[in-house]
Order: C-alpha cells, then sequence, then structure tokens
C-alpha cells in the first residue's frame, strides 16, 4: 500500500474577481520507504503541494490518501490527529519554539499523542542522543547552531514515529557544510526505512533523493528515478 | 496534558515578560486589595458599632424627634415627669451644637457641644477624671458651667486640672467644673473625648439650639424596656397628636440601623471595587489578544504538529486565568496588609479581616480572567495552521 496517493489534485486561490490555479492536476504515488524530492522553481506549485501533502491545506478538488486514511473528510482536529501520528515535518527555518528547550520542543509532538511526562521525556532524550545532541537537551534554541536547531527539529519530526517525513527546503537555512551534514542525516532516515518527501528549489539537492519529481506551473514536468542509489556524501556539493 | 504542567508552562510563558505581566495584572491587584480591605473596614465599622452599644447597656431607648416648631417641641420639666414611673430608670434630653467655638487664653478651636443635664453621665457610661459632672443645680439654675471631654481639656489645658478655669464658648464665658475620662466613642456616634458638656436649658438659651432633638433614656430594667417603650411612645403620640415626627428606639434597633447604614455603604463601596476587577478583567483580554497576534507563529507550530483545537483553546485560557489568579493571590496579600495597617494611620476606625471574602474576589478574579480569556483563547484556537505558520 502506497504512502501518499495523490490523484488529480488541484488548488485554486480566488482574489476577488481574479483566480490563480496553482496546482493543475497532481497525481503522486509514493511508496512506503521512497526518498522523493519534488523540486521546481519559485511560483511553480511546490510549496502549495507540500502543505496539501503536509495536510496543513485542502485542496480545491482531487483526493489525498494517506497511510490508507482519505483525508477530504476530515474535520480539523482529525487532521490535526493524522498530521500528529503520521507526519514528521521538517522545515525550513526549524520552528522550533524560543521559549521552550529542545528536549521540550522534542516532547511537543508527544504531549499532543497523549504520551505521558516520563513515557515523553525518555523518547525525546534518547532520540536527540542518537542526533548527537545529548550534550543540548536543556539548551534553548538561541543558544543552538543552525545545524544543532535542525537536529533538534529533526528529532521533533521522529518523535511519533511517523510513516512520513516531510521536508521542506531542510538545508535552506544552512551553509553548505552544515546542510551537508543534515542531508546525510535524512539519508540515514530512509535507509533506516522512513519514507521521506523533499521539497526543494535546488536541483542538485533534489538530485540525491532515489526519485525527482520536478513542477513548473503548477503541473509535473519530469518525474525520474535515479538509477541506482545516488550517496549523499558525492553528489550534493556538485 | 495535565492541568498543572498547563499551569507550570503559562506560568513560564508570563515570567518571561515580567513588567508586561505585572502591568496586565495591576487592575486585578488594585480590585481584590479594594474589595478586601473594604469588606474587612466595613466589618470592622458594624462590629465596632455592636461592641459600642453592648457596652451602653440594652436598657437603652434612644428617642428622636424629627418635627419643628411648638407642635413638635417637648417640655423639659413633663419629660422629667416620667422618670417617676416605675419601668423607667433615667432620663437624658439633649441638644447638640456641632461647632462651637472655643476660647482660652490665645488658643481657639471647634469642638462639638451637648446640652443636657446630670443623668447623661449614667447613660453615657463614662466618668469624670477631674472635678465634677453637671449637678441638677446647674440646670435648674441655667448656671455657666461646662465639663471638658478629655481631648478638649488636653487641648487646652494639657495635662494640668482645669477645673476653675474659665473659658469662652461662642462669646458666653463658662467656669470648667470637671473633665471626662477619655472613652474612644460615645452613644450618638461622635466622641465625648471631642465635646463639651454644658447643661442643657443654658445651651438652649445662650446658643439657640431650639427643640430638645436627642432624649436618652434608661429602663429600669432589662424586663421594662418594652414597657418604657411602649410608654413614651403613647406620651409622645398624644403630645404631638400624632405617631409621625418623633422615633423610639431600642438598643436592638439602634445596632440594627446604624449597621445596616455601614454595610449599605460598604456595599456601594465594594460595587466600584468590583467594577475594577472587570476592568482588569478587559486589560487581560486586551493583552491576551496581543499575545496572540506575536505568537500567531507559535500557533502554527503547534497545530502543524498535532495541537487539536481544544488543546490551543486551554493553553491560552490557562495563561489568562494564571495572570488574573497570580494578580489575585497578590491583591488577596496587598488586601491583608492594608486591612492589618489601616487602623494604624486611621485610629478612628477598625478593620476586622474577612478572609472568605477575600477568598471569593480571588475566585471571582480567577473566573474574570478566564471569562475574558475566552475571546482570545478561541481566537487563538481557530487560526489555520497553514495561515499560522505564513507570518513571522
Amino acid at each position: 500500500m502506497a504512502i501518499i496517493e495523490l490523484s488529480d489534485i488541484t488548488k485554486t486561490y480566488y482574489q476577488g474577481e481574479e483566480e490563480l490555479t496553482v496546482l493543475k492536476g497532481i497525481s503522486i504515488r509514493v511508496d512506503p520507504g521512497d526518498f522523493v524530492a519534488i523540486v521546481g522553481p519559485s511560483g511553480s506549485g511546490k510549496s502549495t503541494l507540500m502543505n496539501t501533502i503536509g495536510l496543513l491545506d485542502a485542496p480545491t478538488s482531487g483526493t489525498y490518501i494517506l497511510d490508507g486514511v482519505e483525508t477530504g473528510t476530515l474535520t480539523d482536529n482529525q487532521m490535526a490527529e493524522v498530521r500528529n501520528r503520521k507526519i514528521g515535518f521538517i522545515f525550513q527555518q526549524f520552528n522550533l519554539l524560543p521559549r521552550l528547550t529542545a528536549l521540550e520542543n522534542v516532547e511537543l509532538p508527544l504531549i499532543y499523542a497523549g504520551y505521558d511526562k516520563k513515557r515523553r521525556r525518555e523518547r525525546a532524550a534518547s532520540l536527540l542522543a542518537k542526533l548527537g545532541m545529548e550534550k543540548h537537551i536543556q539548551h534553548k534554541p538561541s543558544q543552538l547552531s543552525g545545524g544543532q536547531q535542525q537536529r533538534a527539529a529533526i528529532a521533533r519530526a521522529l518523535a511519533v514515529s511517523p510513516s512520513l517525513i516531510l521536508a521542506d527546503e531542510p538545508t535552506g537555512a544552512l551553509d553548505s557544510r552544515t546542510g551537508h551534514e543534515v542531508l546525510e542525516l535524512i539519508w540515514e532516515l530512509n535507509s533506516q526505512g522512513n519514507t521521506i518527501v523533499m521539497i526543494t528549489h535546488d536541483q542538485g539537492i533534489a538530485a540525491t533523493a532515489r526519485r525527482t519529481i520536478s513542477l513548473r506551473d503548477g503541473e509535473i514536468v519530469d518525474d525520474r528515478r535515479q538509477s541506482g542509489i545516488p550517496s549523499a556524501a558525492g553528489e550534493v556539493i556538485s | 496534558m495535565k492541568a498543572s504542567e498547563l499551569i507550570i508552562m503559562a506560568f513560564r510563558t508570563i515570567v518571561s515578560n515580567p513588567m508586561r505581566t505585572l502591568l496586565t495584572m495591576l487592575g486585578v491587584i488594585i480590585g481584590v486589595s479594594s474589595v478586601l480591605t473594604l469588606v474587612s473596614l466595613g466589618r470592622g465599622t458594624s462590629e465596632a458599632i455592636q461592641k459600642q452599644y453592648e457596652g451602653l447597656g440594652t436598657n437603652l431607648l434612644v428617642v428622636n424627634v424629627m418635627g419643628n416648631g411648638r407642635a413638635q417641641q417637648l417640655d423639659y420639666k413633663e419629660l422629667m415627669d416620667i422618670e417617676q414611673f416605675p419601668e423607667f430608670g433615667t432620663i437624658a434630653p439633649t441638644v447638640t451644637k456641632s461647632d462651637a467655638n472655643l476660647k482660652y487664653d490665645h488658643t481657639k478651636e471647634s469642638y462639638s457641644l451637648i446640652g443636657t443635664n446630670d443623668r447623661y453621665l449614667n447613660i453615657a457610661k463614662t466618668t469624670v477624671e477631674k472635678g465634677r459632672f453637671l449637678s441638677a443645680a446647674d440646670q435648674d439654675f441655667r448656671n455657666h458651667v461646662v465639663v471638658l471631654g478629655a481631648e478638649v481639656a488636653e487641648k487646652f489645658f494639657g495635662s494640668s486640672d482645669p477645673t476653675g478655669e474659665v473659658i469662652n464658648i461662642d462669646g458666653f464665658n463658662y467656669t470648667v467644673v470637671g473633665k471626662l475620662k477619655a472613652q474612644g466613642s460615645n452613644i450618638s456616634g461622635t466622641s465625648a473625648d471631642s465635646a463639651v458638656i454644658v447643661p442643657l436649658e443654658t445651651a438652649r438659651r445662650d446658643f439657640k439650639l431650639g427643640n430638645i432633638r436627642t432624649t436618652y433614656i434608661e429602663a429600669a430594667s432589662k424586663d421594662d424596656v418594652a414597657k418604657a417603650q411602649d410608654t413614651i411612645e403613647q406620651y409622645l403620640t398624644y403630645k404631638f397628636k400624632s405617631s409621625d415626627g418623633f422615633r423610639v428606639m431600642n438598643s436592638d434597633q439602634l445596632i440594627t440601623a446604624q449597621v445596616t447604614a455601614s454595610s449599605t455603604l460598604t456595599r456601594q463601596l465594594v460595587s466600584i471595587a468590583l467594577i475594577s476587577l472587570i476592568v482588569g478583567g478587559i486589560g487581560i483580554m486586551n493583552i491576551m489578544l496581543v499575545t496572540v497576534s506575536e505568537r500567531t507563529r507559535e500557533i502554527g507550530i503547534r497545530k502543524s504538529i498535532g495541537a487539536k483545537r481544544h488543546n490551543i483553546l486551554f493553553q491560552f485560557l490557562v495563561e489568562a486565568g494564571v495572570i488574573s489568579g497570580l494578580g489575585g493571590l497578590i491583591g488577596l496579600i496587598v488586601g491583608i496588609g492594608l486591612s492589618l495597617l489601616w487602623p494604624v494611620f486611621n485610629p478612628n476606625q477598625t478593620t476586622s479581616l474577612s478572609l472568605d471574602m477575600g477568598l471569593y474576589a480571588f475566585a471571582f478574579s480567577v473566573l474574570v480572567g478566564v471569562i475574558f480569556g475566552l475571546y482570545p483563547a478561541n481566537k487563538a484556537s481557530r487560526l489555520k495552521p497553514i495561515d499560522a505558520l505564513r507570518t513571522d
């Protein structure tokens, strides 16, 4: 069974009399364990597609089945629950809460998932430790470097063991070396069996994924699978 | 998430901006502390009134004549004849002047003046410290003699004995015959310490005080109070040919009347204080609205990682409740402090701390915070995650 099944998704924005169609019938199927990059220039509709996949915004038409859940009929609260259980977000700007420590930020999705204090504390601490952040669990985001913040954000995305990791320009706010490290980390997650969808405008970064879908003007113009498995290490910097 | 965790989280958020939190709480602090102080003051006054009348004994009757002119005039001799009836103990008719100008040597001061007879000493339950009180003869011969309240004696003569000195009252010379012991307050509500007492008829003539207004009567015993009250009412109705224009009250009725007056005033003051609590609530609403718009991005992040509407709603509601509750708690402490300090700066007034009212005020302040937090919290909970994430 596919993790993502998008069929004929359209999204139209209305501004007074004007309509702007940013997604024009997108159909994508993503299988478990895949690593898909969605690439396109700005205005191609990739952010809108990412919001649709992340259940942050509803499409105008089309159906979207996420991990067996038909999403079209969900209420706001049900959507929040699906986001909580099935999707781990990694944002370009990390989006950590500034007043909370790294540990508490990672705990946040576990709170909403209903974990008790002891369990979520253990889970958050072990995730941060796995990502090499054990020394920084009590630090606030302002005390962390960009790379460390993104690691904390990745730990948060993994907290409830989601079926899908959705990364929106995960390296966009990082220098190339740190970006490379984060990308390697995402590769590692994929090799552990996590399904990953990554949005990027950078063709070079997109090329490191197993599969690259190119968007232009709201339509898929290219969908190719890399021959062989590219190693993240080699091709990012090119 | 447990309620305790929500409260701790709210605490951490509001202490991160202490100045703003303090200013937001100010309305609630002022509201709760003034409710507590005013109620304590009102209760203290009621208790003081009760104690004062208890000190005067339960045999007391007070006759007030409201009307003017001949038709409502009491005759002193006739009034004193009533004393002959077995149910009566003593009768002390009085006239008063609130601002008699006293002069001795180069000292001038204004005090209240009471014109009465020798019985007054017994009814007012006060004692003479130096010299003597008014005598029956002073009344009969309309002597120009005066008994000074403790404070008055202190003002003009310090600690020396004032008897035999001549003091000028509104242009008339009076010989001081005695000085009263300091006693606090007396039956007329004003303190006898700051009054001078002269013979009734002398006072009526010199200061043109007209009809006898207030007459204090002590019944022979506790069992005679009702009968005495009945007799005096019958007499007055016969005399005035009307049951209007006068009022006879026993000590219970006096206490009730005064306590009612005092608690009406307290209630009115407390209502004003409650309004300031509500204004405080509006302040909380205002700041919570600012907070919600400042933290739109936080709300977006929380929603994107799985916060449901009620999670966000409760988060902000608890925050508003914690702000107002903390304000209420500080208000409670300030109010207790004010209630205890008030009598130190206002020696004539007493307060009786009413913590139960304070707790009600505290609970009310939390309620105010939650009610006024409802609108901002609801607004926050309705934000769409996509819109909330887009803002910076």
